[in-house]
């Protein structure tokens, strides 16, 4: 306040000085013109009238100068508050100003600036959502993390594939991850300043991923470093399939027909004069050409699977229905001492195509055998509510360790590799299991504990019926 | 100084990170193993143990150079000595883990019984869960969360008893059984004995919040 009255008392000086100096000279001209001298005109009373004149043109001259400066400073004032809108971010009305301003110029630059950072800021929100929901919904575990090793973005798939939530900015990752190999790799990134890369299981969700650590240098001073985890758990399981595949299949159609070439090469070299060794190779070798044409059997039944979808429905009475099927066990089940537990009621009636269900409890129950102990027990237990039934059948036989609970569904797929306990049969048991299982729209359920026992639930819609003729309408 | 000093406490707090996940691997194996009857997994925890003991001395050795060089005192001081506890209750909690892997390699072939193995299995997957929420709650010094995690053991302790009684009244009956229900209730003590660290690590988590030494659960640990 004090500066600006200094401003304006020293503006009226000014001013003051130029006036009398200006109406001195222009005296001092005229006078000089008449040949008169100034002081002859120059009266006490002029002189006053001059100062007076002089102060009042200087008080004009600072007012109207006063005026304008406060009308530019208003301007200048809106000019600069529109400019702090637009960094803070705000949206500011255009100003407009008269074409004769002196201000009109820079006055459209400002809004056109305000334009153009307008569209800049919307196409940067635009790509900037497009980014974080690609990264967000990208299959790959995607983890970013800043130069103090804090977590700084983390999508979705990183969280299923660590088994525990990971988006969790601000964190420091080292307290989140729980996998040592991933840890280890990502402090090497840090320290090396190189990507890193390698294939490491996760224990926690039980999968195999193939890890980038990929370092990201941005200033001096910061850094990113990004962990992209890949996913190939079923990769690799559909490699050792394969491979288990072969081997399997060229293991359960070697073995038959080694026993058929060398006992029928040993009966041709002469054993067939001998009695006692004739009856003997020859129920060898149909026993092993019996366990070739179950083979062929079963794999057929499984194509068959595939080819023919139909259900030939008809109404069960379970209890009498898996009684029938028990007698065929029975010598397995007396041989091995096994008691059979049949706790399904009597009323317990549905509609399925009996030879399809046939197939799979005949399959379930002989692996229950197969897979028991001398003088084990199995449990066959049904139960119905609305929407579905299932029949469930438990053993207290070996029992599935945990990681090989998936695989026993494929085919050939073995568990006890060495077949020390020789249990026969062709591999393909469950496998179509699961496929009649699914033919018949239900589901397979499998809870087991190795040294306790096995428990398989078979699952079926009750509207089976309607669902068929549904799709047969179709 | 101090901007070493905080580097230096990274370099150990990451250390001690990856001491916790290592052990944690090694316990969710050897439980896994032990259920499975997986002797290969079981060899490759035992394998894994000099890793984690290394990484103790490594530890020790970090934190008492920390100490000489730097005289840290108060909230710096309690982290370096919580460390260098912790690390020492959690290195025995992966030699327990080495223990339940020789009790798998050695009982495969025994007769098993299968109620108790249910049980073990029950109280392995127990301490995994209990290990894994005291190492949260450490990296997140949540001090409430270890009390709660304390009171778990407990029912380790029950468990305990529990299996060793049944163990007991199945041998009195069954001579064959003998050899497995002694690796049984060796395994199940195995698992409360690690029950046990983990408080150790919970009261560690107190002290370091609070500065306060505590004893939980006392006179628990009957036997």
């Amino acid at each position: 306040m004090k500066v600006k009255a200094i401003k304006i008392i020293r503006a009226f000086i000014i001013d003051f000085i130029i006036i009398i100096s200006v109406i001195y000279i222009l005296l001092s001209i005229l006078t000089t013109e008449n040949g008169t001298s100034l002081k002859e005109i120059l009266g006490a009373s002029e002189g006053i009238l001059i100062v007076i004149s002089a102060v009042l043109l200087a008080g004009a001259e600072v007012g109207y100068r006063y005026i304008r400066y406060r009308y530019n400073k208003r301007e200048l004032d809106l000019l600069s508050q529109k400019l702090n809108d637009i960094t803070e971010g705000k949206k500011p009305g255009h100003i407009l100003l008269e074409p004769s301003d002196p201000l009109y110029g820079i006055s459209r630059t400002i809004n056109r600036l305000e334009n153009k950072q307008h569209d800049f800021t919307k196409n940067f929100t635009i790509q900037q959502r497009g980014y974080f929901s690609l990264i967000e919904y990208l299959t790959i575990g995607v983890m970013i993390l800043d130069q103090d090793r804090k977590i700084y973005l983390s999508n979705h798939a990183m969280s299923d594939l660590m088994g525990r939530e990971m988006n969790l900015q601000g964190q420091i990752y080292i307290n989140e991850i729980r996998t040592y190999d991933l840890s280890r790799l990502i402090e090497a990134a840090f320290s090396s300043q190189e990507d890193q890369h390698s294939e490491i299981r996760l224990d926690l969700t039980n999968k195999v991923v193939d890890a980038h650590v990929v370092y990201v240098p941005v200033s001096k001073h910061r850094l990113l470093v990004m962990v992209l985890l890949y996913d190939i758990t079923e990769l690799k399981e559909i490699e050792r399939m394969q491979l288990d595949f072969v081997g399997n299949v060229s293991h359960e159609l070697k073995t038959p027909i080694t026993a058929i070439t060398g006992f029928s090469e040993t009966l041709l070299q002469g054993a067939m004069n001998d009695k006692k060794a004739l009856p003997e190779f020859l129920a060898i070798i149909h026993k092993e050409s019996l366990k070739l044409t179950d083979l062929v059997e079963d794999i057929l039944s499984l194509s068959r699977i595939d080819a023919s979808p139909e259900l030939n429905l008809k109404e069960i009475n379970l209890r009498i229905y898996i009684t029938e099927l028990l007698k065929t066990f029975k010598p397995q089940l007396e041989k091995k001492k096994i008691k059979v537990f049949l706790e399904i009621s009597e009323d317990y009636v549905v509609n399925m195509d009996q030879n399809k269900l046939r197939h799979v409890i005949d399959n379930l129950i002989q692996n229950a055998i197969k897979y028991n102990n001398f003088q084990g027990k199995i449990w066959i237990d049904g139960s119905v509510d609305e929407t579905s039934w299932n029949i469930s059948i438990r053993d207290n036989g070996y029992g599935i360790p945990q990681d090989k609970q998936e695989r026993i569904f494929e085919r050939f797929y073995r568990i006890d590799t060495s077949r020390s306990r020789d249990s026969g049969g062709t591999g393909l048991g469950l496998s179509v299991v699961k496929e009649y299982v699914a033919a018949m729209n239900g589901e397979i359920i499998l809870e087991s504990q190795v040294g306790v026992g096995s428990k398989f639930i078979i699952k079926f819609p009750m509207e089976q019926d309607i669902q068929k003729s549904q799709k047969e309408s179709l | 100084m101090r901007k070493t000093f905080n580097d230096e406490l990274n370099k150990l707090h990451v250390r001690f990170a990856e001491l916790g996940m290592m052990v944690n691997e090694a316990i969710l194996r050897a439980t896994k193993a032990f259920m499975n009857h997986d002797k290969i997994l079981a060899e490759s925890v035992i394998e894994k143990d000099p890793v984690i003991n290394n990484c103790e001395n490594d530890l020790e050795k970090m934190t008492l150079e920390l100490i000489a060089l730097y005289q840290p005192v108060t909230e710096d001081l309690r982290d370096v000595i919580t460390i260098l506890k912790a690390s020492s209750d959690i290195e025995r909690i992966g030699d327990h883990a080495v223990s339940i892997s020789h009790a798998t390699v050695n009982m495969k072939g025994s007769q098993r019984i299968a109620e108790i193995e249910i049980e073990i299995a029950k109280m392995g997957k127990y301490v995994c869960q209990m290990f894994q929420s005291v190492l949260d709650a450490y990296m997140k010094k949540n001090e409430e969360r270890a009390l709660k995690i304390a009171k778990d053991d407990l029912f380790l302790d029950e468990e305990l008893r529990k299996i060793r009684k049944r163990c007991v009244t199945i041998m009195q009956e069954d001579s064959e059984s003998v050899i497995s229900g002694s690796y049984y209730s060796s395994v199940a003590a195995y698992l409360e004995r690690i029950g046990d660290y983990v408080t150790n690590v919970c009261e560690w988590i107190v002290f370091l919040k609070k500065g306060e030494i505590v004893e939980l659960n006392p006179n628990t640990r009957k036997y």
